[in-house]
């Protein structure tokens, strides 16, 4: 009764708020430090209010308010919803006088345990923009992937690989090369918004038809040049390498798997179909530029290695929320197929592996590193070759108000020993300087010269080798140097098949 | 009589807009062939209205799998590279089935069929 009524007073003064900020623009709202309202009082009361209807007739939800109200919904959305919320400083929303120096606030300022940021993933954009990247496997750009080496200046951008035939190919440009401008903005020392804008639009395209120029190093070559590419639609390939390699000591499957979007699932999925019909003893998993996406496909990952005797009734995750968020049942070990295109309900194939190669490079994020914090969970052997990944056991609910969306940290994960705690990510043990959570395997610098899947092919190789060994035949590189490494050679072109899913490679060691 | 009523608008409103809540026997699992600007055009705007939202597809969506999945699309940012984390959630799914010589798009989260159009497709040889 007394909650009733302590609801009931408080929804009066709520909307005797509401009433008071309501009329004529005013926003009479206190601040009272550690006291925070329903962030629904503030929601979609906006500086300017979007008017009229989006593109599929919606009226937008828009009112008009202020931008201390909007920051007001800032400060509550977070108190709720935020991880760490008990670490923000609350500071006076009035003291800010835009959202998006307020929203930088919001966020805890602890470090990790190798003095970095706790918190590197909080940002926001243009609710237009975020909804422009609703699709279906498919991306609106050149045909490449990003590898970015150092994201703070000096920055280091390269080309990941490109696809045959899509705009990067046809400019000869290829694995490896080191983009130096975007559109005449300094990539290796921009620092303001503005400049930072220019680049990411040229980076990441949300349309088709958009020209950006580029000035760009080929691998190995002294000399600049400049190309302009136009964006179009890329149909997306999740597994770019799908082979068996024949040893010695039994069959490795190498498999270059990209990202956990759920249209990958099909493509995963008649993967290991086809290495389960191969006598697999080992798995090479080359997760080196996959940045993450759905865990539920992490999880089936995860069961695809380990199998049904190792996982049955393990979790795979349990996520966690901030303690106002009520958790919810673990994620197990997804035995049937249905978290992304494929046909729902249907046996996953497994190779029953105790331990797995794993490929990976500071590009290495999120549901990715689930897998291999997943796979330690239940005492599978992970073996990493090649650098410390990401750190990013996070997750996000992207959130609308007044036209911006914001991403702020909800949520993380615990495996099945209870532990989740890298947001220095994972390091091959030999890896010099700082290190994030220390596993076997062997500290390896990314090689631009050579193609997925070439027995050459720096990572691949030292995999291999580990495997034979037991021993990291290449030198420890500290990360400082893995970022500047680069080796004497013509750009390459990485050979993506066009249709993976219809053929395994076989070939002898 | 109430509830009667309200069915038959329903069922009326239904037939009108070539939509249904429930499946004729036997559908199977299809794909398209070969594009046209209308075929997008059409799964576009049903796609799109029903996950009210814009959505972007091209002539690869069901040519490869008779499901599909609407979701971002990978974006990279200069600031922190691959933009996002781990998703727990199921994204909206769209299957392509056929009845006869009929394509249907079925919304599985609300089990909402329509009648398409100007979409020509086949059995899925997989299924």
């Amino acid at each position: 009764m007394k909650k009733q009524l302590s609801y009931s007073l408080m929804a009066v003064a709520s909307a005797a708020l509401i009433a008071l900020s309501g009329c004529g623009g005013s926003d009479a709202v206190q601040w009272n430090e550690g006291v925070f309202e329903s962030s629904e009082e503030f929601k979609n009361r906006c500086q300017v209010p979007r008017s009229g209807s989006d593109i599929l007739g919606n009226t937008f939800p828009d009112v008009q308010g202020s931008t201390l109200l909007e920051n007001n919904w800032l400060r509550s959305w977070s108190n709720e919803t935020y991880l760490w919320y008990n670490e923000i400083i609350d500071q006076n929303p009035a003291n800010f006088s835009d959202t998006e120096s307020y929203f930088d606030v919001l966020k805890t300022q602890e470090l990790t345990p190798n003095g970095n940021a706790k918190d590197n993933f909080h940002f926001s954009q243009s609710t237009e923009s975020y909804l422009q990247r609703s699709q279906s496997g498919v991306s609106f750009g050149y045909g490449l992937q990003w590898a970015l080496i150092s994201s703070t200046p000096p920055r280091e951008l390269r080309v990941a690989f490109s696809q045959p035939n899509g705009a990067a190919a046809a400019v000869n440009l290829f694995r490896g090369a080191e983009v130096l401008e975007i559109d005449g903005v300094d990539v290796i020392n921009a620092n303001s918004e503005s400049d930072l804008a220019i680049l990411n639009a040229g980076i990441s395209p949300s349309s088709e038809g958009e020209t950006h120029t580029f000035l760009v190093r080929d691998l190995g070559a002294t000399e600049t040049r400049t190309v302009t590419m136009t964006s179009g639609a890329v149909a997306e390939s999740a597994i770019l390498a799908n082979d068996v390699i024949q040893t010695s000591s039994g069959n490795v499957g190498y498999v270059v798997y990209n990202t956990f979007q759920a249209f990958s699932e099909v493509e995963l999925i008649d993967a290991f179909n086809q290495l389960e019909s191969q006598d697999i003893q080992d798995l090479v998993l080359d997760l080196r530029y996959n940045g993450g996406g759905r865990l539920f496909i992490a999880s089936e990952l995860g069961y695809m290695i380990a199998g049904p005797t190792q996982t049955e009734g393990q979790t795979f995750e349990q996520i966690v929320y901030n303690d106002k968020i009520a958790p919810e049942d673990p994620v197990p070990f997804f035995s049937l197929s249905g978290a992304g295109n494929a046909t729902p309900g249907v046996p996953l194939p497994s190779l029953n592996l105790s331990r797995v190669f794993i490929l990976t490079t500071g590009s290495t994020c999120s549901a990715s590193e689930a897998v291999i914090n997943g796979l330690r969970g239940i005492d599978v052997e992970v073996i990493l070759i090649g650098d410390t990944t990401c750190g990013k056991p996070y997750g996000f609910f992207p959130t609308d108000n007044c036209g911006t969306t914001y991403f702020t940290i909800q949520l993380t994960g615990v495996n099945a020993k209870g532990f989740g705690e890298y947001p220095d990510g994972f390091s091959p043990e030999n890896t010099q300087g700082s290190l994030g959570v220390v596993v076997p395997g062997c500290s390896v610098a990314d090689d631009f010269n050579h193609a997925f899947g070439d027995l050459d092919e720096a990572l691949l190789n030292q995999a291999l080798q580990f495997r034979e060994t037991g021993t990291c035949s290449a030198p420890a590189i500290a990360k400082s140097n893995l970022q500047t490494a680069e080796k004497q050679a013509n750009g390459l072109e990485i050979k993506v098949d066009s249709d993976p899913l219809g053929k395994i490679m076989i070939r002898s060691k | 009589m109430m509830y009667k009523k309200a069915i038959l608008v329903l069922l009326s409103a239904l037939a009108l807009s070539g939509c249904k809540t429930i499946g004729a026997a036997n559908p199977i699992d299809a794909l398209i062939p070969s594009h046209t600007e209308d075929s997008i055009k059409e799964l576009t705007d049903i796609i799109s209205k029903a996950v009210n939202k814009p959505v972007k597809l091209t002539e690869f969506a069901f040519t490869k799998n008779s499901r599909i999945a609407i979701e971002p699309s990978n974006s990279f940012d200069i600031r922190f590279g691959e933009i996002g984390g781990k998703q727990i959630e199921k994204p909206p799914m769209f299957r392509l089935t056929l009845e006869g010589d009929q394509c249907w798009l079925n919304f599985e989260e609300t089990g909402q069929s329509w009648r398409l159009k100007t979409v020509k497709c086949v059995a899925n040889a997989k299924d």
